[in-house]
Formats: structure tokens, sequence, C-alpha cells
């Protein structure tokens, strides 16, 4: 699995490139009208943009039904698609973990995380996934207390946990 | 094998009017190569890279396949000299053109004898059950290989007899290429011009795109110059005609090399000043402007001076 540190986002957000042929813009319940921009960007740029809202009380089940659904959408692409995508960071990272798995390569992304809420962590004891909301949480698979490390797995877009000992910090693992 | 080693020319076969396939084999094991690798060939002092065709596996031979070029060299030499039972000096085999291994899908390009390195690669998708398809350009009657790639490609063969029927073969299939796909070209640098062009219009990433050349550009004398030296100070002119590998092994310093031809980027030397004009094949796209290296077998400066690293 490779790691690496936490991603950094800058305070805006970039405009996407006008490249490629066609691009599928998500609208990750993202803050102001970001998404809206650059879908409008890329359309004036002669891009053949569609764009993908998702409100905010439906991200989390857009989420977990992503894999899926993502794959399927990529099925029906070609090369020359791009993807991009605003919204928190863990519906960008989950996002970002489907795109790679379908064969798309950086190069082929255009993300940003406007802010971070949650973490989806992952329990190395028993597997699962939770949505967290601080460092210290509950596993949602084997209720045991986690810490999250600032570690992030680039291929399932989710942050390392570690079972809580008295002398570890959050954050502090590396 | 690391350094030259005589392999003994155990079979040559005639594919084509002017391609021949020498199968080259040793009393030692071969040593197995990534798909698209090469061999260096050397005859009496000249020394050429050459597609392994095989892919790579477990090899019982070193297989490559020559085109006659009419113009000497050591392709024609190679045609007029080598018989079964003769002995060449080789190197390698040398990776420098390998799949990508996540790729999800494969899109070969070949033209003419540019075949080697593909049929390399797509005996090495089917060996181990990757996603592919070819495009085949050649000219009628002279396609090296083709029952071969055929065989291998089946259905998932596009042939294109004729620079007219490979370009419209090209933009179509760059078009409607599954996502994750990755392309490798390998010809004459026309057609490896235009694909990079169709994949840039139909909005391809250039990481996604690899090409092989396998002939260098013809280049102009260009303008003379000077380099420094860095180790030992001295100034050496370059004239214009006269590369700049040449100039340093006439006063004795020593570069590496093999192709002289900036294709296979063996003579990199490092460069502390001045601005390098880089007319090799080795550099990406994206490290055209790097001032800080250079390949003297070919490129030449575009200041009046270079300070090198030597
Ligand atoms: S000797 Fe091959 S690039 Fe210079």
């Amino acid at each position: 699995m490779t790691s690496r540190s936490v991603p950094q986002w800058p305070d805006a957000a970039p405009a996407p490139p006008p490249a490629g042929r066609c691009w599928t813009v998500f609208d990750l319940a993202a803050r102001g009208t970001t998404a809206r921009d650059w879908h409008r960007r890329l359309t004036v740029a002669g891009l053949d943009a569609e764009l993908v809202t998702v409100p905010e009380p439906q991200l989390t089940g857009w989420i977990e039904a992503l894999p899926p659904a993502f794959g399927e959408l990529a099925s029906r692409r070609h090369v020359g698609w791009r993807v991009a995508a605003v919204g928190p960071e863990h519906a960008v990272l989950a996002l970002r973990a489907c795109a790679v798995e379908a064969g798309l390569m950086d190069a082929e992304l255009h993300l940003h995380a406007d802010r971070r809420t949650h973490r989806r962590v992952y329990c190395p004891h028993c597997g699962a996934t939770t949505l967290a909301a601080g460092d210290r949480f509950r596993c949602a698979g084997c209720a045991r207390t986690l810490l999250v490390h600032d570690h992030v797995s680039l291929s399932s877009g989710r942050y390392l946990g570690s079972v809580d000992t008295p002398d570890a910090a959050p954050g502090a693992a590396r | 094998m690391t350094g030259d080693d005589r392999l003994t020319v155990a079979a040559v076969e005639q594919t084509t009017v002017d391609v021949r396939s020498y199968v080259l084999t040793s009393h030692r094991p071969l040593r197995p190569y990534e798909p698209g690798s090469h061999l260096v060939v050397g005859l009496d002092g000249v020394r050429t890279c050459y597609s392994l065709t095989d892919d790579g596996t477990a090899p019982d031979a070193y297989r490559i396949s020559v085109r006659r070029t009419g113009r000497g060299g050591l392709s024609d030499a190679l045609h007029d000299t080598v018989r079964v039972g003769g002995q060449l000096s080789v190197s390698g085999p040398r990776s420098a053109f390998p799949p990508v291994p996540h790729a999800r899908h494969h899109l070969f390009v070949a033209a003419g004898i540019g075949i080697t390195p593909i049929l390399s690669h797509l005996g090495a998708a089917r060996r181990w059950g990757r996603s592919c398809s070819v495009v085949y350009g050649y000219r009628s009657g002279a396609a090296a290989h083709l029952e071969l790639v055929r065989r291998l490609a089946g259905a998932d063969l596009v042939e294109a007899p004729g620079r007219t029927a490979l370009a419209s073969a090209v933009a179509e299939a760059v078009e409607r290429q599954p996502v994750g796909t990755h392309l490798y070209a390998c010809g004459p640098r026309a057609v490896l011009d235009l694909v990079t062009d169709r994949c840039a219009a139909a909005g391809w990433p250039p990481e996604r795109v690899h090409v092989e050349h396998f002939t260098a550009p013809d280049l102009d004398a260009g303008a003379p110059f000077e380099v420094l030296v860095r180790s030992s100070g001295r100034r050496l002119p370059v004239p214009a005609g006269v590369s700049l590998l040449e100039v340093l092994e006439r006063d004795g310093v020593a570069v590496d090399h093999l192709c002289r031809t900036g294709v296979c980027g063996r003579c990199r030397i490092g460069v502390l000043a001045g601005t390098p004009e880089h007319r090799d094949l080795v550099l990406p796209a994206a490290l055209r402007d790097a001032a800080d290296r250079m390949y003297p077998c070919v490129s030449r400066a575009g200041t009046a001076e270079l300070e090198l690293d030597l």
C-alpha cells in the first residue's frame, strides 16, 4: 500500500487546465461555486464537460457506493477523459482511490479539498473503515479506541489508525 | 551477460526481401529480459542496438531482426558478412522500452521494422494474459513477422498497408482506447510524430505515450562553440560538423558511449555553465530545457561556451 503524509491543499482551488477531451466534474458538497466555475471554464474552453453534484446529506452513502459506480462510469469512457473533484477531503480522497483503481493517473485528475471535516480511517486490527471526526475514535468494526496517524494510503484514500495507548499522542506516529 | 560476450549465430532466416532474422545462442544460460529490450551488437568497432523479438522469459536464444538499409553501416554489414556458425560480439540485453506494469490495456503501434520490439511486447502480453491490441503499418509485401503477429494478435490486430492507411488506423485507435491504456509505438520519426500528435489531439496525457525511435534524424553540422573541461581547466574548440564527443575523445577525455546518434542515452555528461542545444532523442519533452546535462554525441551549445562536469 503506498502511503504518504497528509496531503496539503492550497487555500484557493486552482482551476483545471483546459486539457483532455472530456471531463466529469464532481461537486462533492463543495463550498461556494468552485465546481460550477470549473465546469463553466471547461465548457467555455470547448471541452465536453459534465457536472455531477452530490449534496452534503447524501455524501456518505455516495462514497460507500462509489467503487462499483465509478468503475462503471470509467468503463464507458476512453483515454482523453479527465476527472475533477472538489469537496471535503475524505470524499475527494475516496474518489481519487476509485479513479486510480479504474486506471486514471494523476495527470488526468484535478482534485481539491476545501475542508477537512472527517477522515476515513483504516483499522489494522479488524480491517474496518470508520468515518472519524476527531483524532481519537471508536472503530466501527471492533469497537477499539483508535488514534488517527498522519499517514494516508493513496490507493484506498484512508488514514491509518492504531490502538490508543497511554503514551501515544494523536499524529505522533510516523 | 554484463560486458561484451560472444554469441554463436545458430540460424539466419530471410524474413522479407530486406529483413533477416538472426538466432544467437550461447553455451552459457541466457539472461531473461523485459519485453522491449535491445541487444547491442558490435562488428569491427561499430555498435548498434537491435530489439529482441521474443518475450524475454527463459530465452533459449536471442533473436533479432535486421533490415538492410542500403546505406552501408552495421545493418548492411551484418547482412553481408554474418553466416550460420559465425560469432557476434554483443552486450545486453538492455531494457529501455518496458511495459507499464499497471496499464489496463496496451495499444501497440508498429511501422516497418519497428515491429521488432512490438513483437516482444505482444508475445509477453499474450504470455501473461495482459489486454492488448496492435496496429501494424507496413509496405505491402515487406511486412516482417506478419504471420507471427497475426497468430499472436488474432482479432486484436489492425493491419495498415501504407502510410495513409496507418495514419487513419492510428487516428481511429487513439479515439477509442479504454481508460488506463498505455500506448507503445516504434517506427520512423514521421510515424512517431503522427502518433504523438494524434494522441495529443485526442486528449492523451504524454505519460501514456511511449515511443521508441529506431533511426536517428539526420542532423545539420551546427555552429562552432567552445567547452571548458572542469577537471583539467582545458578549453577545447568544437568546430561545425564535429561532435563534442569526438572533440573530447581526441583530447583524451573518456566518455562512455554507444550509439553515437543520440538514441541510447549512454554518453550523458553534466553541464555546469552555459546552455546546451539538445539534439538527442533521449530527453523527454518535459526536460528539453534542462541545462544541467547533455548527450555530446549529437548535442551542441546554444551559448558560445559550455562548462562541462568532466
Ligand atoms: S552515445 Fe548514445 S546517446 Fe550519445
